[in-house]
């Protein structure tokens, strides 16, 4: 939003519309005192007169003027980049409305600033040209995996920035594997919920599914109702966490390599192919929290088995795992993970857009690995994603890889 | 003689400064181009006048002799823009000098920053603004709400929405 307007909506907030800016220069004439050196002492002065603005003391600050308010928190967020200080940022759009709808304006989405900010931005999509990269902490134990902004672990565990777990629970017919904000709380009905990721009995398939609506557009889904796109204010205690399927994974069992990669390949519901395509993007959420924010749109949970949606202009994207090239030297499938992947295991694989006979992708596009996932020490595993994933998608989709059935191993 | 101009502040104290240090304000400047010497400060205190005049001063004295190539290439491209970030003085005695001057307290902190921007001193908006945003930084929001008067406006729903946000952002793993 350009400055200017963004200033002058600011102003018409706090002043109401229409008002004039307080600025007086050629207040009257002159007065009549007389002139004294600025180092000296003062003669003589007219009596003291209680300057015209002056607020209140306790309500002063909330009358900065908007510029300046603007700022400063702009001064706030490009200097606390990384976490844990980016949570400084976080505090501001805490603070009250008017910070808040400042925060919102400055900071920008990871897609085109690389940086995890809210909670938000771990449904947004991550830059095009450069990754996000994370890693993920498996304890076996307790069935849990926590995924971490930043290179691998750091020294001190507490200056790793935790971005969501999940936990694996085995069911009678399925896993799922539940996604959630906190590692202290896998509940359903919270409002740390996430999202899950479900197996068939086999293992061979996954569905993903979002706790929200994976963008704020009125989903043009067979739902008739769905069409309007609601805007009120209004709070509701608890947004019911809806079950919004946005990807199928499915493995093949490699029958006649059984040491070689198995195939991994990703129907993206929520994302359409034209996003890789010249001059596309991908539709994600802009709301930061259900309850405060925008609300998403009116479309009611489907705890659907369906795909979320049909795009009006092609196909979803679909990945597939690059295939790795047979080295003759070393006798062993070998994929370029650029030092991200160190220790060898089935698991490791790169993800790239697949071909598509209809739609055309440039091979600048069908090169680039838009998820890494890799092994790099007992139970610690680097994931890198791009454009068009998000932190979620990409969390998930590497989940799937934990589930321990035959058609996996 | 340096050419002196008066300012008047709001509860009528006046003070005389040489041009130069009141040329630190941009909208002095444009005033006294219009030919007018005596200049009405009516929304700013004497008591504030006096910090800004001090700080007018010192920078004044820096600025006709800039000690680097860099500090004076730093002022051209900051005034090209309609934002200024920190730039940072790079004169550490001055930067000393200025750390010094914004040991204020909150209050009268946002005496300088209304005062600095009524005025468009540029340096100075630079200064307190980066003073500001320090404070805040470190800080959660209640603690941000209770240093500067600010009242918090949400309603209890949105209050447990953000509790959410917040407790992901500063829970230890």
């Amino acid at each position: 939003m350009p400055f200017k307007s963004l200033v002058r909506e600011l102003k018409e907030k706090r002043d109401g519309p229409g008002s004039v800016p307080k600025r007086g220069w050629r207040g009257g004439g002159t007065t009549e005192s007389k002139t004294i050196a600025h180092s000296g002492g003062c003669s003589q002065r007219t009596p003291w007169q209680h300057p015209p603005n002056l607020e209140q003391p306790q309500e002063r600050w909330a009358n900065l003027p908007p510029e300046l308010l603007l700022d400063v928190i702009r001064r706030v967020e490009g200097s606390e980049v990384s976490w844990p200080a980016r949570r400084n940022v976080v505090g501001c759009a805490a603070v009250c409305r008017l910070w808040r709808s400042i925060t919102k304006e400055v900071v920008k989405s990871p897609e085109h600033c690389g940086r995890i900010t809210f909670p938000i931005s771990l449904k947004q999509p991550a830059p095009r040209d450069y990754p996000i990269q994370c890693f993920m902490r498996r304890d076996r134990a307790t069935s849990t995996f926590r995924l971490y902004l930043g290179l691998s672990p750091s020294l001190r565990m507490q200056n790793d920035k935790m971005l969501l777990a999940a936990r694996k629970i085995r069911r009678a017919t399925s896993t799922d594997f539940v996604i959630s904000l906190t590692a202290d709380d896998f509940s359903r009905a919270s409002s740390t919920y996430s999202g899950k990721a479900r197996s068939n009995f086999l293992g061979t398939k996954f569905t993903v599914y979002d706790s929200q609506p994976p963008y704020d557009a009125a989903i043009s889904s067979r739902n008739r109702s769905s069409n309007r796109r609601i805007n009120c204010k209004q709070v509701s205690p608890r947004v019911p966490a809806g079950n919004y399927n946005i990807a199928t994974i499915s493995y093949e069992l490699n029958l006649l390599r059984t040491r070689g990669p198995r195939r991994i390949q990703c129907a993206m519901h929520s994302i359409p192919l034209s996003s890789i395509q010249e001059g596309g993007s991908v539709p994600a959420p802009r709301s930061f929290t259900h309850a405060v924010d925008e609300q998403p749109s009116g479309a009611p949970a489907t705890k659907g088995k369906e795909p979320v949606t049909e795009f009006s202009d092609g196909e979803p994207l679909v990945l597939k795992n690059k295939a790795p090239r047979w080295h003759e030297q070393l006798q062993c499938w070998c994929l370029n993970f650029r030092g991200r992947v160190t220790v060898a295991s089935v698991k490791n694989f790169q993800l790239v857009a697949a071909a598509n006979p209809s739609c055309s992708i440039s091979p600048a596009e069908q090169e680039k690995v838009i998820l890494q996932f890799g092994k790099i020490g007992k139970d610690i595993f680097t994931m890198d994603y791009q454009y068009p994933l998000s932190a979620f998608q990409a969390f998930a989709i590497c989940l799937t890889s934990f589930d321990n059935k035959p058609a996996c191993e | 003689m340096a050419k002196m101009i008066k300012l008047v502040s709001g509860d009528g104290a006046e003070f005389e400064v040489e041009e130069e240090v009141a040329f630190q304000s941009k909208i002095i400047k444009d005033i006294v181009a219009d030919a007018d010497d005596v200049i009405p400060l009516p929304t700013v205190s004497s008591k504030v006048l006096i910090q800004v005049i001090e700080y007018c001063r010192k920078h004044a004295a820096v600025n006709s002799f800039p000690l680097s190539p860099s500090s004076s290439a730093a002022a051209a491209a900051s005034s090209s823009s309609s934002i200024s970030y920190s730039k940072p003085v790079s004169d550490p005695a001055l930067r000393a000098w200025d750390n010094e001057f914004v040991k204020l307290n909150n209050s009268s902190l946002f005496d300088i920053v209304i005062a600095a921007n009524y005025l468009d001193i540029e340096e100075l908006v630079d200064l307190v603004l980066e003073t500001v945003a320090d404070r805040i930084k470190g800080k959660q929001a209640q603690e941000i709400r209770r240093q500067f008067n600010i009242e918090n406006d949400f309603t209890p729903e949105e209050e447990e929405a953000l509790r959410r946000e917040n407790s992901w952002a500063f829970q230890n793993n």
